[in-house]
């Protein structure tokens, strides 16, 4: 039994992300990935706010995002077998490359199962989620005491709703608690991660494969030889890839950075080369960027409330406009340099 | 909250300036800035600049300066994303020496950055990396009590138990049962943990965490022990408004004595006759703790 119940979990956690992806438009395996992720975690955002204004318990909610969920992956099964049947008269191939960083997620996997993280807490996650399913009330209760609150809690921190999350994997699929939390889940975290420094990477090493590959093994690197400095990115997301903070600093930070990148770099203006290099048809590709980055501030607030995850996002938006302002005006001064080196190979943005 | 504020200002930048990385972060953006200003013309090569400039120890340092009140409020390591920076630095770097068509140099270069990666950095699996110790998971001496008392409430049919023992002890049992629901939590004593929210504890509870706080520290004559042992059964008996079902109680002296504690004496504390004596029942024991039942409101 606990085989299926496994299986259930890797269904939800590795294929609905990408059928999920699949309304995204034409991308990257990576791309449609975590583009599907973030429509999952964007998706149950917004049914865990509908559930607070409605004061809905947690089992409605499983329930009732279960249907929403299940609608939005019939959706995406419909583009994928859409695209499978064009895929048969464009004969595409697949992306070997994506293979050869599977070694170097491996290696560091591996360490989950060598030092699998214990069973412990350091941000109430384990205790929220063990309240959640014992008391059926999403935010009513104090995760260390079990008591109900006797004060109201801050909207800020209601809208974090990781740990509901969790909640409802353990309801779909039956899993134990420490087994998601301390085991699947990091695992998991982890591979969206590489994935988002493999997209990252992808800006930068477009038309070089082996740099994306290559940086795949230098981010397994650091995260094995690491200065390891407390709290930082790589740190969290080897030690409490569970929390909502290593969510949001290894996984939807450098996924923001990635968006604001495509945006200033002009990637998003018409006749501009998509990954694929095929314009999207249907959709503007400006509205899908603007959707993605909608559900990219939605799944901050998932992962780490109003405070950091709004806070930190708009920070980060803020300051890459201050950097871009920057290098607009760096560029508009040396135009002329900035021509003499396209002229000699480099690629002005 | 204002804890929370406060370890996110801008003394936290500098506290950091220790790490290795953050000086390898702060050389990869300006050789991004060489290596981008030529693979990718000037407005990227710029934007890796200004950001260099927006992060170096001397702007901030100046920012400071020049605006006394400012603080930036985020915790700025956490969206200069170091590791992906590194990253791209790195390979960019092997991509210029790649260029040259020379192996014995290309494979020179690859060592040397695995090198200044392996020496800034501590190995994660090594057992002296302190990232380590927050990992020792919950003792194993917990769980076995946890799991007694798991057995004695489906003994008798209970399924929630109010529980009143060691602060770690408390602070722990939710992460491994939420049937367990702990008379106070870890929020009485460390504000930050209360997220969201503010916790609210009446005197009774308060006080009763004092007295097994001064019961469980080092400080003072560790013989004085045996009393405080029965001033924490009198006032737990005293006030019967508090619901708790167990108490777990330290058995001989391992606990004071790992902790340094030079005083020999509590052998002669009879925790387990004081208990039984205010008619509570014993449910086990383990190595170093006792458990006791008495039903809640009795």
């Amino acid at each position: 039994m606990e085989i299926l119940h496994l299986a259930a979990l890797a269904a939800v956690l590795l294929a609905a992300p990408f059928l999920l992806g699949m309304l995204f438009g034409k991308r990257t395996i990576s791309g449609t990935y975590i583009a599907g992720v973030l429509l999952l975690w964007g998706s149950f955002e917004a049914a865990a706010i509908a559930a607070n204004l409605r004061g809905w318990d947690f089992q409605t909610l499983s329930r009732r995002f279960f249907y929403v969920f299940a609608v939005l992956l019939c959706a995406g099964m419909v583009v994928f077998c859409i695209r499978m049947i064009k895929r048969k008269r464009e004969r595409r191939q697949f992306p070997t490359e994506l293979l050869l960083i599977l070694p170097a997620f491996l290696l560091v996997g591996s360490l989950f199962f060598l030092y699998a993280p214990k069973l412990e807490s350091w941000y109430l996650v384990p205790e929220t989620v063990n309240t959640i399913l014992d008391t059926n009330s999403l935010h009513g209760y104090n995760p260390l005491t079990g008591q109900l609150f006797l004060t109201e809690k801050q909207f800020g921190w209601s809208l974090l709703n990781l740990p509901a999350f969790y909640g409802c994997l353990i309801n779909w699929c039956q899993v134990d608690t420490a087994g998601l939390l301390f085991r699947w889940i990091p695992l998991w975290m982890l591979f969206i991660s590489f994935l988002v420094y493999y997209q990252f990477a992808g800006f930068f090493f477009g038309e070089w494969k082996k740099g994306r590959i290559l940086c795949m093994w230098a981010y397994s690197l650091v995260l094995l030889l690491g200065d390891q400095a407390y709290m930082n990115e790589a740190y969290q997301m080897l030690h409490y890839a569970y929390e909502g903070k290593a969510v949001l600093t290894g996984i939807l930070l450098p996924y923001g950075f990635y968006l604001l990148l495509s945006a200033f770099s002009g990637a998003l203006k018409n006749g501009g080369k998509t990954e694929e290099g095929k314009e999207s048809l249907i959709i503007p590709r400006v509205l899908i960027w603007l959707a993605e980055y909608v559900l990219f501030i939605g799944s901050g607030l998932f992962a780490m409330g109003a405070d950091y995850g709004l806070g930190l996002p708009i920070t980060m938006t803020v300051l890459s406009c201050i950097v871009g302002g920057i290098s607009i005006l760096g560029k508009s001064i040396w135009k002329k340099r900035d021509k003499e080196l396209m002229k000699k190979g480099g690629r002005s943005i | 909250m204002a804890e929370i504020k406060e370890s996110m200002e801008l003394g936290y930048y500098f506290m950091n300036l220790e790490d290795k990385y953050w000086g390898l972060f702060l050389i990869s953006l300006v050789v991004l800035f060489f290596l981008l200003t030529r693979k990718k013309g000037f407005v990227l090569g710029y934007g890796m600049l200004s950001y260099f400039f927006l992060l170096c120890p001397a702007s901030v340092f100046f920012l400071v300066t020049w605006f006394p009140g400012l603080s930036l409020y985020y915790p700025i390591r956490w969206l200069c994303q170091i590791p992906l920076f590194l990253c791209i630095g790195a390979v960019l770097v092997m991509e210029r020496v790649k260029q040259e068509q020379d192996w014995k140099k290309t494979l020179g270069a690859a060592g040397l950055l695995v090198l200044m990666l392996f020496l800034s950095g501590t190995p994660v699996f090594l057992e002296e990396n302190p990232a380590w110790s927050h990992d020792s998971g919950l003792e194993e001496e917990y769980v076995e009590t946890y799991d007694l008392l798991l057995a004695d409430m489906e003994r008798r049919g209970l399924e929630k138990a109010y529980v009143w023992g060691p602060k770690d002890w408390m602070k722990d049992c939710r992460v491994y049962s939420a049937d367990f629901y702990p008379i106070y939590g870890k929020d009485l004593w460390d504000q930050q943990a209360a997220l969201g929210y503010e916790a609210s504890y009446d005197d009774t509870l308060r006080m009763l965490y004092e007295f097994y706080t001064t019961y469980e520290s080092v400080q003072g004559p560790l013989a004085n022990k045996w009393q405080q042992v029965e001033v924490l059964a009198d006032t737990l008996n005293a006030n019967s408004n508090v619901a708790c079902d167990y108490v777990v109680m330290y058995r001989g002296t391992g606990h004071w004595k790992e902790r340094g504690s030079k005083v020999k004496r509590l052998e002669n504390v009879d925790v387990e006759g004081t208990f039984l004596s205010r008619n509570y029942e014993a449910v086990g024991n383990t190595e170093n703790y006792y458990i006791f039942y008495r039903q809640a409101g009795e």
